[in-house]
């Protein structure tokens, strides 16, 4: 029970005005339009933001054409089947009886190729003279000069009534550009992919070890039998400390082209924050501490670049639209412990990009790994988490695929 | 500018955005919050930076206010400055108390402050040390525990009631002083 003088300065006190400071309200009307235009100095830091997120969304999907188009360049080195039939050299057996020689890689000694009769006859399929093709003569030809004088046509039309008897035919390409490594034979050819992932704090590791965040203000909904649900509150914020968000869930794809998949899925994300000072209506909360629940979906496009023995790399981008479902603070004042419920109205989105390797155990089975980075846009919701702090996120992902389907 | 406008009138101007309705509020309760955060901070431009810094907040954050009825707009006001207030004081490391051998002499009978405007009251509250000031104005005006005082201050409980003390026998040394010059 205060006394009574102590009554009476306090009654004179909640009355009593003083001068207005000498231009204050031009002060807060300079900085209230600054901030609201987006020319205040912590509004610039966060304008040039989204574009940071487009040019590392930009600059991923770059890389991984330019990589992937480096990678082609190899494949190209692949003869096409066109190519191959352009350049096939069909050797025609001669009957069994006669036949001596059928293999033309076989070399044999002079004396016996003149044993041979007759020796084999080299066709072309087409009528292109290719300079560098390997031909096959024995040294009979020259008793054959003769028969050496039937036209290309001739032979083309020789060749194709030969076709449809019985023949064997030997084939090989004569790709004279070297043939791709292995290393960087893309083989990736399932149609479906299915997953599961995580990423983010397993036990530990936040966003600001050590001194905190000052945050000017936090505002959260209470839902309360006297009030509307959706009613909001202010409160102050001494120091915050966010926790990075933990991450898990199940992902599907489709491979709408060869190396280009589409995916989307279900993610859960935890965010977890702990706060110092926290007032909250006329209730002062020594330490408090907040948990969040997101439910989102992300729509991902992965492409695969590369894959060396059974490691697949592949850059991949997205988009991801997460709502809270749950949220909660409590708060400790004292011996006392109290909690509050938050909620959210707006949706959170986020893009991000990064690269991936995948190690793959089995046909179907892989595991991969995808380092990448985020961007969260500013939803203007009042609920304070890490996203609104820290809009720029790096998050390591480990998965598991399966992948099926041809 | 007309300041008897009611608060549920000014939260009506709000939520239809009217480019007017913080400017109305502003001037509304801007001598009362000055007066508010003059009794924690001793220098203008002090008091005029704290200011500048919570009706930013108040603006950016009104829209979101629940209207409690007449009256809490402005406690809410309040309690922003107090704790921008005390946000400063802390920064600047002037929270502090002072040793016991400097305080007051004990007080026997309460001072009569009936006669003392309020002027000269927000005057010698101004003079206590930074800590002392505080405490005072938490505990007296802004009616607070000492429990929340020492979450707030991050002090012991303890501490914030024997320096409350110390701080009303000092106030009360001074009112005297002060009735004394002027019946002399």
């Amino acid at each position: 029970m205060k006394d009574r003088w102590l009554d009476d300065i306090s009654n004179k006190m909640s009355e009593f005005e003083a001068g207005e400071p000498a231009g204050l309200w031009e002060n807060i009307e300079t900085g209230h339009q600054a901030h609201t235009s987006g020319w205040h100095g912590s509004s610039l830091l966060h304008s040039w933001r989204p574009w940071a997120a487009a040019a590392i969304v930009g600059a991923s999907v770059g890389i991984t054409a330019i990589i992937a188009d480096f990678s082609a360049d190899k494949t190209n080195s692949i003869p096409s089947s066109e190519e191959i039939a352009g350049i096939e050299i069909e050797i025609e057996s001669q009957p069994e009886t006669d036949l001596l020689l059928t293999d033309p890689r076989i070399t044999a000694p002079l004396s016996d190729m003149r044993r041979m009769q007759p020796s084999p006859r080299l066709y072309l399929s087409d009528d292109r003279q290719r300079p560098d093709s390997v031909s096959i003569l024995s040294d009979e030809t020259e008793d054959n000069v003769g028969e050496s004088s039937i036209s290309n046509e001739e032979v083309v039309k020789n060749s194709d009534a030969r076709s449809s008897s019985k023949k064997k035919k030997s084939t090989r390409t004569s790709s004279f550009r070297s043939r791709p490594r292995e290393e960087f034979t893309i083989k990736d050819d399932s149609k479906f992919k299915i997953g599961a992932y995580t990423s983010g704090r397993w036990g530990g590791g936040d966003v600001n070890n050590g001194g905190g965040i000052d945050r000017d203000s936090y505002i959260a909904s209470i839902p309360s039998s006297s009030e509307d649900a959706s009613a909001t509150k202010l409160k102050d914020a001494g120091k915050m400390r966010h926790s990075m968000p933990l991450k898990v869930g199940v992902t599907f794809g489709w491979q709408v082209i060869p190396h280009l998949t589409i995916g989307t899925g279900v993610c859960y994300s935890f965010l977890s924050s702990d706060f110092n000072n926290l007032y909250f209506d006329d209730h002062f909360y020594m330490r408090a501490n907040q948990k969040l629940h997101y439910i989102g979906i992300p729509v991902q496009i992965n492409y695969n670049f590369a894959t060396w023995r059974m490691i697949q790399f592949y850059g991949t981008a997205g988009v991801f639209g997460e709502k809270l479902i749950s949220g909660k603070v409590s708060g400790e004042n004292r011996a006392e412990f109290t909690s509050f419920s938050v909620k959210e109205k707006e949706l959170q989105w986020s893009v991000n990009a990064g690269l991936g390797a995948q190690l793959n155990v089995s046909e179907h089975f892989g595991f991969y790994l995808e380092p990448s980075v985020g961007y969260y846009f500013d939803n203007h919701s009042m609920v304070v988490n890490v996203y609104k702090e820290r809009p720029i996120n790096f998050v390591l992902t480990f998965g598991l695929r399966y992948s099926f389907g041809k | 500018m007309n300041t008897t406008v009611s608060e549920l009138e000014l939260m009506q101007l709000v939520e239809r955005g009217d480019r007017n309705a913080h400017k109305m509020i502003y001037s509304k309760y801007i001598r009362l919050l000055t007066a508010l955060c003059g009794r924690y901070l001793v220098d203008d431009e002090d008091v005029k930076d704290v200011l500048q810094d919570s009706f930013m907040k108040i603006f950016d954050s009104i829209e979101n206010f629940n209207y409690k009825g007449e009256g809490s707009l402005r406690a809410w006001m309040s309690r922003i400055v107090v704790n921008q207030s005390l946000d400063f004081l802390q920064r600047q490391g002037r929270i502090s108390f002072s040793p016991i051998d400097q305080l007051a002499e004990e007080v026997s009978d309460e001072p009569d402050t009936s006669e003392i405007p309020a002027s000269v009251i927000y005057d010698l509250i101004k003079q206590l040390p930074d800590g002392y000031r505080a405490i005072f104005n938490l505990y007296v005006i802004e009616d607070k525990s000492h429990r929340e005082i020492a979450q707030l201050l991050n002090i012991k409980e303890s501490t914030s009631a024997s320096q409350f003390h110390r701080a009303k026998n000092l106030l009360a040394q001074r009112i005297k002083e002060y009735l004394n010059n002027t019946t002399i």
